[in-house]
């Protein structure tokens, strides 16, 4: 039955963003949702759902990158929801092993406003993503970039924090 | 601005798509930022206050927090001065390739999140 499904595995799958995609794609009956996790006993409802419906839960730290070895194999979509300082590392072996497996696509963790109007060395924020993007588009591999704008959560927590001050004058639209 | 949720729809719904690839916009709302400011004090009955009267004071304190070696807020500041680079704004939006989905606007999601607080 699982065979006429698309097989994405998705990385960072107990975070916030991941977990969220986590649920959506055992809700798709066009799916197989395999996961890869550092921690399984962070979300163990979410493991087990991924189990009974048939896909696997691959246990990998990425920052041990020669231990990601054929974990694309068989899968068509690789949707990264890393964060943080192991993103690039983690994305870019993960990528090489996707390479030889035949992956089909990969969603890298970006999720963020518009950087292509950036060039690597502009800005530290958007340096990693547009590094990962110019090797993605080296390979066969095909990359599916997600721009959501600001992300709600994100942007509460950061104007809630102590310290900051609004700048709300200039009336450009956000997105 | 969209949400976390709405996020993960869309990613979801572009990927049951077999050959969907390239750039995906989408957003759950669009204002500017005195909208925004309206809308969240409308909801919250919180005071934006202390803010920046122009782009430059701006600058001039992020200046000053770095000059006073406050890494954290100059951190903070520093990304407040990147949301208003023109270069971020996304150039047009795609959520009508998935009709299905209906993103929550800010308004809806203070209600939903932050309205108690």
């Amino acid at each position: 039955m699982n065979s006429n499904k698309l097989s994405v595995l998705i990385v960072g799958a107990t975070g916030k963003l991941g977990t969220r995609i986590t649920k959506h794609c055992l809700e798709s009956s066009k799916l197989l949702v395999n996961i890869l996790v550092r921690n399984p006993d962070k979300n163990i409802p979410l493991c087990e759902q991924v189990k009974q419906a048939g896909g696997k839960v691959i246990k990998v730290d990425v920052k041990e990158t020669e231990t990601l070895k054929d974990v694309t194999k068989g899968i068509h979509t690789l949707i990264s929801t890393l964060d943080g300082e192991d993103t690039l590392p983690g994305q870019l072996a993960l990528l090489e092993d996707g390479v030889k497996n035949g992956l089909k696509r990969f969603v890298p963790s970006e999720f963020i406003v518009n950087y292509k109007e950036y060039k690597v060395g502009d800005s530290f924020a958007y340096d990693v993503i547009l590094q990962f993007r110019e090797k993605l588009e080296k390979t066969p591999v095909k990359g599916l970039h997600v721009f959501p704008g600001l992300i709600t959560e994100i942007f509460m927590d950061w104007i809630y924090k102590p310290g900051l001050h609004q700048y709300l004058t200039r009336s450009r639209s956000w997105r | 601005m969209t949400c976390f949720d709405d996020v993960a729809k869309y990613v979801v719904a572009a990927v049951e798509k077999e050959d969907r690839v390239g750039d995906l916009m989408i957003a759950g709302d669009v204002f500017t930022p005195i909208e925004m400011a309206e809308i969240f004090e409308r909801v919250t009955g919180k005071k934006f206050v202390d803010s920046f009267k122009s782009f430059e004071e701006l600058q001039k304190r992020i200046a000053e927090e770095k000059e006073k070696g406050n890494q954290f807020h100059v951190d903070l500041l520093g990304f407040s001065e990147a949301t208003y680079d023109s270069r971020i704004s996304l150039p047009y939006i795609q959520n009508d390739e998935f009709p299905e989905i209906k993103p929550c606007n800010f308004e809806n999601w203070l209600k939903l999140n932050y309205s108690e607080k």
